[in-house]
């Protein structure tokens, strides 16, 4: 079973030991908001999970599938079964001492080619982003790096996502910007968990991309990028 | 004093300083090919470290890391520890600005500390090209100008990549190239 208080399982050699999201707790609403928001636009049969049952293997497991299209379409859902909205919320504060668990993505960027280092992807600190990138690969769409012009727009774009799914004009591309493909020699998305300190994950947050140690060499990774005119 | 086969230019003026200098060219030094480095499979098997070593062949996708072909890559994205593990694999520390050394030719390591580390080569024309990542080599700076000078060369290319900030130095690489990658 998940680990109360928001902390991910030991596991792996306890490498996800005392790591936790930074929403806490709250990382299933986010997780879940963004799985509602998926069937209300796409219409698919995703596996229904409660929030209190959700454990982060599940959570992997349906990013993978997602982002693959192993998923099963079924007819529009009642509006009774839509789940709650996110809710808006600021950037979680950071303790820059702690470790905090991300979702990452081995996403090939533009700026991940780019790079001298070797390439690790995209991060989603935020749950409800990486369940909204795996649906737009889901749509085929080469889209899965969030757009935004800093950090705090990053957390306030979850509610426009919101309205625009609720008022059936939401695009991905406008959202998210493209990517090249897949990290060699990965033929497919795969999402996993990935632990950083709070200092990695500040610099990360300050300019949307940042060198992550704990591989060595160490991996460039992405969380945002600046919307392109 | 340059070894046979280098050469040093002039300053237009004796009493008028060239800004930015002016670094020695080289004949020894591998010379700015560009068809060589940016069709596939090469293009995309290696990256500005392949580039400086000029080791263009034999990589699987991806991009050779200092260290990585002596088994001790960088741990850290600065200066210390990726110019270690450069000598590592081969690299000589030089002064700067690099003297010329028979056999040899500079290149240099300049530092997004934390983001990312990026290395320039001089060619045999004196003039200095790099290749960023799996993207193409070129011999251009950030704004398109010539580099005559990796130390005052556009290294900006925020907001769409690093902004290599630091200047770490020079370092040697053998006429004949070092390997890099695994």
């Amino acid at each position: 079973m998940f680990p109360k208080r928001g902390y991910a399982q030991a596991r792996k050699g306890n490498k996800m030991a005392n790591a936790q999201f930074t929403v806490g707790d709250a990382w299933r609403q986010r997780f879940l908001s963004g799985m509602d928001l998926v069937r209300r636009f796409a219409h698919y049969d995703l596996p229904r999970v409660s929030e209190s049952n959700l454990d982060l293997d599940q959570a992997v497991a349906a990013l993978n599938s997602l982002a693959r299209g192993r998923f099963q379409t079924s007819d529009r859902l009642d509006e009774r079964d839509q789940g709650r909205p996110p809710a808006p919320t600021p950037p979680p504060q950071i303790d820059i001492s702690a470790r905090y668990c991300l979702f990452a993505l081995n996403a090939l960027t533009a700026k991940g080619e780019f790079v001298s280092s070797p390439t690790g992807g995209i991060c989603f600190e935020d749950p409800f982003w990486a369940v909204l990138s795996a649906a737009a690969l889901a749509q085929k769409k080469a889209t899965a790096l969030p757009k935004a012009g800093s950090n705090e727009e990053l957390w306030r774009n979850s509610s426009m996502v919101n309205e625009a799914v609720r008022a059936g004009d939401y695009k991905e591309s406008s959202f998210f910007q493209e990517i090249k493909g897949w990290i060699s020699p990965a033929e497919f998305p795969t999402y996993e968990t990935k632990v950083v300190r709070g200092e990695q994950l500040a610099a990360l947050r300050d300019r949307g991309f940042q060198t992550l140690e704990g591989t060595t060499p160490p991996r460039f990774y992405e969380l945002f990028t600046a919307p392109r005119s | 004093m340059c070894p046979t086969g280098c050469s040093t230019p002039k300053p237009p003026s004796s009493k008028a300083p060239i800004t930015p200098p002016v670094i020695a060219t080289c004949a020894e030094s591998p010379p700015y090919e560009p068809a060589k480095w940016n069709s596939p499979p090469v293009i995309n098997s290696t990256n500005c470290y392949a580039y400086a070593a000029n080791d263009p062949n034999g990589h699987p996708p991806g991009k050779p890391q200092p260290g990585q072909h002596c088994g001790h890559p960088f741990t850290k994205v600065d200066c210390a520890s990726v110019g270690a593990a450069s000598v590592c694999d081969g690299m000589i520390p030089a002064p700067n600005p690099p003297t010329p050394r028979p056999g040899y030719y500079p290149v240099a390591l300049v530092m997004d500390p934390g983001v990312d580390y990026h290395w320039y080569r001089q060619g045999n024309d004196g003039t200095w090209s790099h290749k960023p990542g799996n993207t193409a080599a070129r011999n251009v700076d950030a704004t398109g100008d010539p580099i005559t000078n990796p130390e005052a060369a556009h290294r900006d290319y925020s907001p769409d990549g690093p902004n290599y900030s630091v200047f770490c130095g020079y370092y040697y690489v053998p006429q004949a190239g070092i390997r890099t990658g695994p």
